[in-house]
C-alpha cells in the first residue's frame, strides 16, 4: 500500500512540476558582457521571461515565434541590444496577455518619467532582405533607438544604415521584392528617433498607439520607395516630428504607394523647430492619400516637398487647434501645405469644432509629450467627427485574396469608418434606450450561423473578427429585418466576435466558437 | 662681379658713337654647342661691352671703324680673347660664333654631365631633345622668374597639363593630357613618393616649395624601367643638387592677397586641440564625456594683419677634391588665402519629370593659412670615378587651419521672399590639417669594365601622414518670418566632432643594370632592372556627434544661452564614437617588376624597346568583425588579396633630322583602383547607397604618341605632336543594381578613348622670349546614370542607363603664352603668363545630364626681378591678376529656377557654384652668393 501511494504522490508532484515549469520558464540568451550575438529559433513559449543579454539573431531560413504574455527583458544596456531578423519572426500577443519587450527594471533610469524619456536603452529589430515575414501583434515595446556602436551587428552585417553612430528605428523592414509586415494592436513608446521605418514590402500597420518619441527629431512611421502600405486606427501622440514621413526615395521598385485613414493624431511635431516638422508629409515622388485622420493641436496638416506623386491626396480629414497659431498652422496656406480637401472640417478660430472626446483635455501644452494613461480619445456620442469621414477609399489590402498572407492567414485591412479617428463611438451608456438586442444560434457552429434581431431594431450591418481582430466577415443587414444567415462553414476552428453595428455607428457584440 | 659692374656703369656712359659699325654674334659653350647665357662680352679698347641674352647672342651697336680686341668670360668658362677689325668688313654684319671651353680648375673630373647646373632652361630644351621618351622640362631659373611659388603652378604652365584646385581641402593635383588625376604618378628623383591623400594615391602638389626644385619634368610616354601606373604621364620633381662651388642663396618675401582687404581673416586657436579622439586616448569601450571635447577651439579670432611670409634658405658647396657634394635647402611660408563662394545644392524630382531643383543657396568664405615648412639634404660622394653614393633626405611639414564660415538658405518649399520669409543656418566649420612627408634615398651609381657595365641601385623608405583632429562643424538656425529673424537655436543634429587620419608607408627598393657597347657602328644599351615595393596604407575616421543641451527641450538659444561657441553645452550621442564607417580600413599594395629594355642608336634612328613584367598585389583588411557574425554569414569579414599581372610592353622610335627629330611611342600602362574602390563598404546614409566594389579591375591602356620636333637654334622649339590613347576597364563612378534589385552608387570598368595633339613652341629675340603651347584633346567614355519614371504602379521606377560624356577633368583646349624679358644690362627680369582652360566635367553626377561642369577660364599672372650687384636681387609676383572665377554649372536647364537670386537670366545652364580667391601680390629679395 505504501508504495502504491508513494507512486501516485511522485507522479502528481511531477505533473505538478512540469506544469509549473512549462507556465513560469526563464529563458536567458547569452552571457552578460555579450560574445558579438545569440543565434535563436523555434518558440519562446507563453508567458515565459526571456532574459537577453547579447543580441539576438534569427538566421536565414529559420524563424522565431513569440507567444502571448511572454516578457522579453532586456538585461543589457551598454552593448545597445539588436535583434537582426535574417529568418522571419512572429510575436502572438493577445489582447489579454501581450507580448512585453521592455528593459530590466534596475537598469532604466529614474529619470525616464521626468526630463529624459527617450533614453536610448537598447537598438531595434532590424530586418534584412532575407527576412520575408513579420508579424507583430499586441506587443509593447519601449525604449528603443539608441545609436549603433562600432560593433553594432546592424552595422557589421550592413543592415539600416550601416554605420556606427546612428540612431536606429525600433523595426526597419526592407525587403522589397517579396516581404511581408503586418504591424497591429501594439505600442511603441519612449523612442529616441524614428519608429518604423520601412524600406519596402506589404505592409498593414493597424491599431497601434505611438506616443512619447523622438528626442531632438524623428519620424513615427517612415516610409520608402518599394513599399505598398495600409496604416490605419493608430493613435500619434506627441511625435517630435511626422507621425507619417512617406517618401519615395531609394532607387527600389515598386513606387511606394500609402493609404493612410482613420488615425488620430495629437501634439505632434512641436518639438521639432523647421518646417519639416507637422504630422503627414509627403516627398519625392511617393503615392500618400490622407483620409478620416484627426489632427489634434498638431503643428501642421498634410504638407509636401511639391514632388510628391500628382496621386497624392487628402480629404474627409478634422483639424483641431486649441490656440490661434495652431489653427493658423492648418489654414494659412504656408509653404508646401496641401490645400484643405473639399470635405475638410476646419475652424478659422481657436478652439472650433471641439471633438467631444471621451477624456483629453484640450488645452495640454503642445510641447507635452507625456501619455498619462487614463486619457480615452474614443468620441463621445454626438461627437462632430461621427460621419465625417468616408469609405470610398481603395485600400492595398481590403479585399479578400488580396491582403496579406502570413502563416495561412490573410490579414486585410479594416474598412474605414465614417467616424474620424481612431476609435469608434464609445458606448459606455448610450444604447441602453435601444432595441439592440440580438441572438445567435447554434453555437458552436460548424456551417451557417442564425441571428435574430429585435423588431425596430436600426442594424444595419455584420462584422465578425476572429481572435486576433482580424475581420474575416463584413455583411450588410437589410433595413428592418429581423433574423438573417451567415455563412461560416470557411472559417477556421476558433472563437470568434460578432458585432452588429447600428445606424449610429454604435455596435452590439458577442462571441460564438466555429467547430 | 665688381668688373662687371664696373662695365655696365662705363657702358651707360659711353652711348655716343661716330660712323658706327656693329658687332654681333653668338656665345657657346665648346663641348655642348649650348648657347651661354649672360657672358660678358667686353671690348678691351673701349672698356666698353655688353652681355649675352636669353640666346646667347650679343650686340654692340654704334662702334667707330677700328681694329678691337673681344674678350669674353663666363663663369666657368676659360676666356676667350679674338681680334676684329670692323674697317674689314662692309656694313653687313657678321655673325661672331665663340665658343668657349670649359674652365678646368672649377671641374671635377667625372663627367660633366654629373654635375653640370640642370636648372637652366637651356639644359632643360636639350633633356626634351635626347630625352628616351616624350619629355617636357621646365627648369629652376624658369620657375625663379615666374609668378609661382608653389610646384603646381608652375606645373600648370607645361603643354598638356591643368590643375585641378576642386578638392574641398584645397589641394591642387596635375591634371596631364586632360585625364583624371588618377592617371599620373609623381616622383621626387625619379622615385615614386607615398601620397597623404585619404582613399587614393594623388600627390597634393602644395606641399613642394618651388624654391627647393632644381626642374620638373613631365614625361607624356613610358619606357619599361619607368613604374607602368601612369597612362597620362609621370612628373618628376628634380631637387636640387649639390653645386660646384660653394653656394649661399637667401631669399626672404612678403605678400598678401587682396581678397582679405574686405573680409578680415578669422581664425582658432589650434593649440587647444586634442591630436587623439578619446577613443584612440581611452580604449575601444570607453564612453566619452563632453568633458573629453575641448572647447577653446571652438570659437574665432580675428588676426589682424594676414601678411604672407616665405623665406629660403640654401647653403651647399663641395669638399674633398669635389668628390663630396652636399647640399642644404630649407623652405618657409606662411600664407593667408581667402575664398569667397556661392554654392547652390541641387536635386533632381523623384517622379517622372526628372526636374532638376536649387534647394539650397550657400554663401561660404574660406579663411585660410597654410604653413608649409621643407627641408631638403642631399649628400652626394663620388667613391671613384666610377662609383658614386647618393644620400637623400626631404621632408616637408604642411600645416592648414582653415575656418569656413557658411551662410546656407533652403530654397525649397520653405523660401517665400515676397512674405520674408525663408529657412536657413549659420555653419561655421574649423579645420586644422597636418600632413608631412618623409622620403629618404640611398643610391648609388658604379660603372665596370671600363663603363661598359652600369649598375645603380636604389632603397627608398617613405611615410606620408596626413591627420585631420576634431574638425569641429557647429550650425545654428537662421530662419526668418515676415523679414524678422527667428530664435537662433543650436541644430538639434547635433554637432560634429571629428577625427581623421591616414598613413602611407613605403618601402622600396630599385636596381638596375644597364651594358653599354659598340655594335655594328651604333651604340647599343642593354638594360634590366628589379622593383620591389612594400606600401602599407591605414586610413582611420572617428566621428562624435553631440546634442546641445538646453533648459527646454535641447533649445539652446543664440544670445540668450550662448554668445561664444565654447558657451554651449553637449552630451554625446554616441559616446564610444563612430569608427565602424567607410574611411576606416587598412590596405595594401606590394610591388615587384622586372623589366628588359634594349636601346639601339644608329645615326639617323634610335630605337628603344622592351617589356616590363609586373606584379601587383593590393589587399585590404577591415578591422571590425566578430567571430559569431563571420560564422553567420561566411564571407561578412573583409580581408581580401587581389593579385595581378601584367606584361607590358613599349617601343620608342626616334628619327633623327637636321635641327629637329620625329618621336614616336608605344606603350601599354595599368591604372590601379583607390584604396577604398576595392573595399566592399556601404554607406547607406545617404538617399542611396555608395558601396565598394571589390572585384574592380585595373585599366589598362594602349597609348600611341608622335612628336615631331624642330629646332632652329639651340634654344628655340617647335614641337608638334599627337596621341591616342585607348583604356580598357577605366575606373568610374556609376550606377549599377544589386542582386536584389536596388541601385547602388559604386565603381565601375567601363571603357574610354582619348585623343589629341599638342603645339609647343619657344623663341628668344636677344632680350625677349615667348613661350606658347596649346593642347587639344578628346575624350570620350560611358558611365550609367539614373533616371525616374513612375505612374506605374507596382512597375519598375528607377532607370538606369549608359550616357556618353568626356572624361572628368579634361579640357578640349588648354593653352598657355609667356612672355619673358630679359635684360643682362639692366639686371631686369620679367615674365606675363596668360593661361586658358575650356569647359571641362569637375564632377560626374550619377543622375542623368547633371554632371558639373567648370567654365572654361582666362589666367593672368606676371612678375619682375631686378638684380643687384653682390648677388641681391629684389622681385615682385602678382598672381591671378584677372581675379578669375571658377564657376560651375550643369547642362540642364528648368525655369522653376529661374526666380531664385543669381539665376534670373538662366536660358540653357543652370550655374550651380562661383568662387573667386582674389589676386596675391609678393615682394621679397633674394640674396646669391
Amino acid at each position: 500500500m505504501k508504495t502504491t501511494t508513494k507512486k501516485v504522490f511522485l507522479s502528481a508532484m511531477t505533473i505538478a512540476l512540469s506544469l509549473f515549469a512549462v507556465q513560469a520558464g526563464t529563458i536567458t540568451v547569452g552571457t552578460p558582457g555579450g560574445a558579438g550575438g545569440v543565434e535563436v529559433k523555434g518558440t519562446w513559449t507563453k508567458g515565459s521571461t526571456v532574459i537577453v543579454n547579447d543580441h539576438v539573431i534569427i538566421q536565414a531560413g529559420q524563424s522565431l515565434t513569440i507567444e502571448d504574455g511572454v516578457t522579453v527583458e532586456i538585461a543589457d544596456t551598454t552593448l545597445k541590444i539588436e535583434f537582426i531578423v535574417l529568418g522571419n519572426l512572429y510575436c502572438k500577443g493577445t489582447a489579454n496577455s501581450p507580448i512585453n519587450i521592455t528593459v530590466s527594471a534596475n537598469k532604466i533610469p529614474s529619470n525616464v518619467a521626468t526630463t529624459r524619456p527617450f533614453p536610448g536603452l537598447w537598438g531595434g529589430i532590424m530586418c534584412d532582405l532575407t527576412c520575408k515575414e513579420v508579424l507583430m501583434l499586441h506587443t509593447n515595446i519601449k525604449y528603443y533607438g539608441a545609436a549603433t556602436t562600432n560593433n553594432s551587428p546592424s552595422v557589421l552585417l550592413k543592415l539600416y544604415k550601416a554605420a556606427a553612430g546612428e540612431t536606429v528605428p525600433f523595426m526597419n523592414f526592407r525587403n522589397h521584392v517579396d516581404g511581408k509586415l503586418v504591424v497591429m494592436n501594439s505600442t511603441f513608446s519612449n523612442g529616441v528617433d524614428d519608429g518604423i521605418y520601412i524600406e519596402g514590402g506589404k505592409v498593414i500597420f493597424a491599431y497601434n498607439k505611438v506616443y512619447q518619441n523622438g528626442s531632438t527629431g524623428g519620424d513615427a512611421t517612415n516610409l520608402k520607395a518599394g513599399t505598398i502600405a495600409d496604416l490605419c486606427y493608430n493613435m500619434y501622440y506627441s511625435q517630435n516630428t511626422n507621425a507619417f514621413k512617406l517618401s519615395n526615395s531609394g532607387s527600389r521598385s515598386p513606387q511606394c504607394v500609402a493609404v493612410v485613414y482613420n488615425n488620430t493624431i495629437v501634439n505632434t511635431g512641436w518639438r521639432r523647430p523647421t518646417i519639416k516638422g507637422g504630422s503627414v508629409w509627403y516627398e519625392a515622388g511617393v503615392v500618400g492619400k490622407t483620409y478620416n485622420t484627426l489632427f489634434l493641436n498638431c503643428r501642421y496638416g498634410i504638407k509636401t516637398d511639391g514632388k510628391a506623386d500628382a496621386a497624392s491626396t487628402g480629404d474627409y480629414n478634422y483639424y483641431y487647434g486649441n490656440t490661434q497659431n495652431t489653427v493658423n498652422n492648418f489654414n494659412t496656406p504656408t509653404p508646401g501645405l496641401l490645400a484643405h480637401g473639399a470635405n475638410d472640417v476646419y475652424g478659422t478660430t481657436a478652439g472650433a469644432n471641439d471633438p467631444m472626446l471621451v477624456n483629453y483635455p484640450l488645452s495640454t501644452d503642445t510641447l507635452n509629450s507625456k501619455f498619462d494613461m487614463s486619457w480615452d480619445f474614443h468620441p463621445k456620442s454626438g461627437s462632430p467627427l461621427i460621419n465625417k469621414g468616408t469609405t470610398a477609399i481603395t485600400r492595398n489590402f481590403g479585399t479578400a485574396g488580396s491582403g496579406i498572407t502570413i502563416q495561412s492567414v490573410e490579414y486585410l485591412s479594416p474598412a474605414p469608418s465614417t467616424t474620424v479617428g481612431a476609435f469608434a463611438v464609445s458606448t459606455v451608456g448610450v444604447n441602453d434606450l435601444k432595441t439592440n438586442q440580438f441572438g445567435i444560434f447554434p453555437n458552436p457552429v460548424s456551417t451557417t450561423l442564425n441571428i435574430t434581431l429585435d423588431s425596430n431594431n436600426s442594424a444595419k450591418s455584420l462584422v465578425v473578427y476572429n481572435e486576433t481582430g482580424v475581420k474575416v466577415i463584413d455583411q450588410l443587414i437589410d433595413y428592418n429585418s429581423t433574423s438573417l444567415t451567415v455563412p461560416v462553414a470557411h472559417l477556421n476552428a476558433g472563437v470568434y466576435t460578432l458585432s452588429i453595428i447600428y445606424s449610429d455607428n454604435s455596435q452590439n457584440s458577442k462571441t460564438f466558437i466555429k467547430e | 662681379m665688381t668688373k662687371y659692374l664696373f662695365i655696365l656703369l662705363l657702358s651707360f656712359t659711353f652711348t655716343i658713337s661716330l660712323s658706327a659699325s656693329k658687332i654681333k654674334g653668338v656665345i657657346i659653350d665648346k663641348e655642348t654647342n649650348e648657347p651661354l647665357i649672360g657672358a660678358i662680352v667686353k671690348i678691351n679698347e673701349l672698356n666698353t661691352g655688353t652681355v649675352t641674352g636669353l640666346d646667347g647672342s650679343f650686340k654692340i651697336k654704334h662702334l667707330p671703324k677700328g681694329v678691337y680686341t673681344i674678350s669674353v668670360t663666363h663663369i666657368g668658362y676659360e676666356t676667350s680673347t679674338m681680334q676684329l677689325n670692323t674697317e674689314e668688313k662692309d656694313e653687313k654684319e657678321d655673325e661672331l660664333i665663340i665658343s668657349l671651353g670649359p674652365n678646368t680648375k672649377s671641374l671635377h673630373e667625372v663627367e660633366v654631365v654629373g654635375h653640370a647646373d640642370k636648372s637652366t632652361e637651356v639644359s632643360a630644351r636639350l633633356s626634351e631633345r635626347e630625352s628616351p621618351n616624350l619629355l617636357n622640362v621646365t627648369s629652376a631659373s624658369a620657375i625663379q622668374l615666374s609668378p609661382d611659388m608653389e610646384v603646381a603652378s608652375v606645373i600648370q604652365r607645361m603643354s598638356g597639363v591643368t590643375l585641378d584646385r576642386s578638392s574641398s581641402k584645397g589641394n591642387e593635383y596635375a591634371i596631364l593630357r586632360g585625364m583624371d588625376k588618377r592617371y599620373s604618378y609623381t616622383l621626387v628623383n625619379g622615385i615614386k613618393i607615398p601620397s597623404t591623400d585619404d582613399r587614393h594615391r594623388y600627390i597634393n602638389l602644395d606641399i613642394f616649395p618651388s624654391d627647393l626644385v632644381d626642374r620638373i619634368e613631365v614625361s607624356k610616354a613610358l619606357t619599361p624601367n619607368m613604374e607602368s601606373d601612369a597612362i597620362a604621364g609621370a612628373v618628376n620633381i628634380v631637387m636640387k643638387n649639390a653645386p660646384d662651388k660653394l653656394l649661399i642663396k637667401a631669399n626672404i618675401s612678403s605678400g598678401y592677397n587682396t581678397i582679405l582687404h574686405d573680409h578680415p581673416f578669422r581664425s582658432f586657436n589650434s593649440d587647444a586641440i586634442s591630436l587623439l579622439s578619446p577613443y584612440e586616448i581611452n580604449g575601444k569601450e570607453y564612453d566619452a564625456k563632453p568633458s573629453d571635447f575641448t572647447k577653446a577651439n571652438l570659437d574665432n579670432n580675428i588676426i589682424k594683419l594676414p601678411v604672407n611670409t616665405i623665406v629660403g634658405f640654401a647653403i651647399g658647396n663641395r669638399f674633398f677634391e669635389k668628390r663630396l657634394g652636399w647640399i642644404l635647402a630649407l623652405n618657409y611660408n606662411n600664407t593667408y588665402r581667402g575664398k569667397s563662394s556661392l554654392i547652390f545644392d541641387s536635386e533632381q524630382a523623384n517622379n517622372s519629370t526628372n526636374q532638376f531643383s536649387l534647394t539650397e543657396i550657400e554663401r561660404r568664405f574660406d579663411y585660410r593659412q597654410q604653413e608649409n615648412m621643407g627641408i631638403h639634404n642631399k649628400i652626394d660622394f663620388d667613391i671613384n670615378r666610377t662609383n658614386s653614393i647618393k644620400a637623400y633626405l626631404a621632408y616637408f611639414n604642411n600645416q592648414i587651419k582653415q575656418n569656413r564660415e557658411s551662410d546656407i538658405t533652403s530654397l525649397k518649399y520653405s523660401w517665400v521672399p515676397t512674405t520674408g520669409t525663408s529657412e536657413g543656418y549659420i555653419e561655421n566649420r574649423n579645420y586644422y590639417n597636418i600632413t608631412s612627408l618623409l622620403t629618404t634615398t640611398l643610391q648609388g651609381d658604379h660603372g665596370f669594365f671600363n663603363q661598359h657595365l652600369h649598375l645603380n641601385w636604389s632603397v627608398v623608405y617613405s611615410k606620408a601622414t596626413n591627420q585631420t583632429p576634431d574638425l569641429s562643424t557647429i550650425t545654428y538656425d537662421n530662419f526668418f518670418k515676415n523679414s524678422q529673424r527667428q530664435p537662433q537655436f543650436v541644430n538639434f543634429s547635433g554637432s560634429t566632432r571629428e577625427w581623421f587620419h591616414n598613413s602611407d608607408l613605403d618601402k622600396a627598393f630599385y636596381g638596375n643594370i644597364k651594358y653599354v657597347d659598340k655594335v655594328f657602328g651604333g651604340n647599343l644599351e642593354i638594360s634590366t632592372g628589379y622593383l620591389y615595393r612594400d606600401k602599407i596604407r591605414n586610413s582611420f575616421v572617428n566621428t562624435y556627434t553631440l546634442i546641445p543641451v538646453g533648459p527646454v527641450n535641447e533649445r539652446t538659444e543664440k544670445g540668450v544661452d550662448w554668445t561664444n561657441y565654447s558657451d554651449i553645452n553637449w552630451t554625446i550621442k554616441n559616446p564610444k564614437g563612430a569608427v565602424n564607417q567607410p574611411g576606416t580600413f587598412n590596405a595594401y599594395e606590394n610591388d615587384r617588376a622586372v623589366y628588359g629594355m634594349i636601346q639601339y642608336q644608329i645615326h639617323p634612328i634610335r630605337i628603344i624597346g622592351g617589356l616590363r613584367h609586373e606584379q601587383a598585389n593590393q589587399g585590404y583588411d577591415l578591422e571590425f568583425h566578430n567571430a559569431f557574425l563571420d560564422k553567420i554569414r561566411p564571407g561578412n569579414y573583409q580581408k581580401k588579396d587581389n593579385k595581378h599581372i601584367y606584361n607590358l610592353p613599349s617601343v620608342n622610335i626616334e628619327y633623327t633630322l637636321q635641327n629637329g627629330n620625329i618621336k614616336g611611342s608605344y606603350y601599354k600602362a595599368i591604372n590601379k583602383p583607390g584604396f577604398l574602390e576595392i573595399v566592399p563598404f556601404v554607406d547607406n546614409r545617404g538617399e542611396f547607397a555608395i558601396v565598394g566594389n571589390d572585384s574592380l579591375r585595373n585599366a589598362v591602356a594602349e597609348n600611341y604618341d608622335i612628336r615631331y620636333q624642330y629646332y632652329p637654334t639651340q634654344l628655340d622649339q617647335i614641337l608638334i605632336g599627337g596621341f591616342y590613347k585607348k583604356i580598357t576597364d577605366a575606373i568610374e563612378e556609376g550606377f549599377k543594381k544589386d542582386n536584389h534589385g536596388n541601385n547602388n552608387l559604386t565603381f565601375l570598368n567601363s571603357n574610354a578613348l582619348v585623343y589629341g595633339f599638342e603645339v609647343d613652341g619657344v623663341k628668344f629675340f636677344r632680350e625677349i622670349g615667348v613661350k606658347f603651347n596649346y593642347t587639344w584633346s578628346h575624350s570620350q567614355t560611358t558611365s550609367n546614370k539614373k533616371y525616374i519614371q513612375n505612374g506605374i504602379v507596382n512597375k519598375d521606377s528607377t532607370y538606369i542607363t549608359a550616357a556618353t560624356r568626356p572624361l572628368a577633368g579634361q579640357s578640349e583646349h588648354i593653352a598657355n603664352i609667356s612672355l619673358l624679358y630679359k635684360s643682362s644690362n639692366n639686371g631686369l627680369n620679367a615674365q606675363l603668363a596668360m593661361s586658358y582652360n575650356s569647359d571641362r566635367i569637375i564632377r560626374v553626377s550619377p543622375d542623368l545630364n547633371a554632371d558639373r561642369w567648370e567654365k572654361g577660364f582666362f589666367q593672368l599672372d606676371c612678375s619682375a626681378e631686378k638684380n643687384f650687384k653682390s648677388g641681391l636681387s629684389i622681385f615682385i609676383k602678382a598672381r591671378n591678376l584677372l581675379n578669375s572665377h571658377n564657376i560651375w554649372y550643369v547642362k540642364q536647364h528648368d525655369e522653376s529656377n529661374n526666380k531664385f537670386p543669381y539665376h534670373e537670366n538662366d536660358k540653357i545652364t543652370t550655374i550651380v557654384r562661383n568662387e573667386y580667391t582674389g589676386s596675391s601680390i609678393l615682394v621679397g629679395l633674394r640674396y646669391k652668393l
